[in-house]
């Protein structure tokens, strides 16, 4: 029993390491923005890593490796948000196509501050608007974040459609503005 | 300096550098053991708090010989730990680890909706028999006591009007993310 007990264990190391190398970096960015403190984020990481390796044990298969972990890290995230009480108002996507760009009108800037605006509005969204836009910037195809999101095919278009217009009007010298 | 000209925010998104350095399996299993180790502690107060209320109600039993007054203890008993066990439910959801992102808020928002609506009293409906035989019990034997909670109730009830506004105020917004949340998922 014990011998059964340390075998299932190990797989779900095993899991864990293989999830942890292919996607860690991208847990890390996920982890970005959903938290702006860093202290809070590093708390998070650790409790996104925590979720992931518990869920391991319970990996059935029924869907992909990187739909699993993409799953369980944005849920930790959402129930992160949930429970900040202090946080202001969280935007649509199509609040932020509507609305103009209060950041600085001078466009060339450096990476950092073109990240730190990029992060900005991420943690200003909604959690589904913020999943989707997430996914979106990790490269994902619509069908993928369908899986993990669980949105609509049409909802996930319409948001692509939306982040990217968003996106370009700000993050585009003289595009889409 | 490729300043914001860039016309990927992908790439841009996927440059960022890794904050600190990897979780070990050692940093993941002391902290599993941790979580786990506080989980088993509050699951422990449901038991506890059961044999307490056992305690309290077999010596109040064993003092009384009214069957009134053991009727009234009973109904607490059964109340009480009916209310431990569905607050244990609650505390302790089992849930799918994996579910997608919308139907886990979806769950959320549902749980802060009721608790917005003031489904949280529920909890406390199975103790509702044991506490009006109580009552009856007390108001039997004075007359008095029956009005003593008034002024307490005078004073508690601005407050109770407040949070109930409150409470709706946000159960609205929490409604209309469940719909929105609704309407994405249809498509």
């Amino acid at each position: 029993m014990r011998g059964l007990a340390l075998a299932s264990r190990n797989e779900q190391d095993r899991r864990y390491l293989e999830a942890a190398a292919e996607f860690g970096p991208a847990l890390d960015r996920l982890a970005r923005g959903y938290e702006a403190d860093p202290d809070l984020r590093r708390d998070l990481r650790q409790d996104i890593h925590t979720a992931l390796w518990k869920s391991l044990g319970r990996f059935d298969g029924r869907c992909s490796l990187r739909t699993w972990v993409y799953r369980v890290a944005h849920n930790t995230g959402a129930s992160h948000v949930l429970k900040q009480k202090a946080r202001g108002p969280l935007a649509g996507i199509e609040e932020l196509e509507r609305t103009a760009d209060g950041d600085d009108p001078e466009r060339n800037v450096s990476d950092s501050q073109a990240m730190q605006r990029l992060t900005r509005l991420i943690q200003g969204l909604k959690p589904p608007d913020r999943q989707v836009l997430l996914l979106y910037l990790e490269d994902l195809d619509a069908a993928a974040i369908g899986d993990i999101t669980g949105l609509s095919a049409g909802a996930i278009a319409l948001k692509i459609h939306r982040a990217k217009a968003v996106l370009a009007r700000r993050f585009q010298q003289g595009e889409g503005r | 300096m490729t300043g914001l000209s860039d016309p990927d925010p992908k790439a841009l998104w996927q440059s960022q550098g890794t904050e600190t350095d990897p979780m070990t399996l050692g940093q993941i299993h002391a902290l599993v053991g941790r979580y786990d180790r506080k989980t088993r502690k509050a699951v422990m107060v449901i038991p506890v708090a059961i044999a307490v209320s056992s305690v309290l109600c077999g010596v109040l039993w064993m003092q009384s010989r009214e069957a009134d007054v053991r009727i009234a203890l009973a109904l607490v008993f059964v109340g009480t730990v009916v209310t431990y066990l569905m607050a244990m439910r609650l505390a302790f959801p089992q849930r799918d680890p994996a579910e997608s992102a919308a139907a886990f808020l979806k769950r959320r928002l549902q749980a802060q909706l009721r608790k917005a609506r003031g489904g949280w009293l529920m909890l406390l409906a199975p103790m509702a028999p044991g506490l009006v035989a109580c009552f009856v019990v007390v108001f039997r034997r004075s007359h008095e006591v029956a009005w003593a909670p008034l002024p307490l109730l005078a004073v508690l009830a601005p407050g109770l009007l407040f949070v109930s506004l409150r409470t709706r105020a946000q159960g609205r917004r929490i409604k209309a993310d469940l719909d929105e949340l609704d309407r994405l998922t249809r498509g």
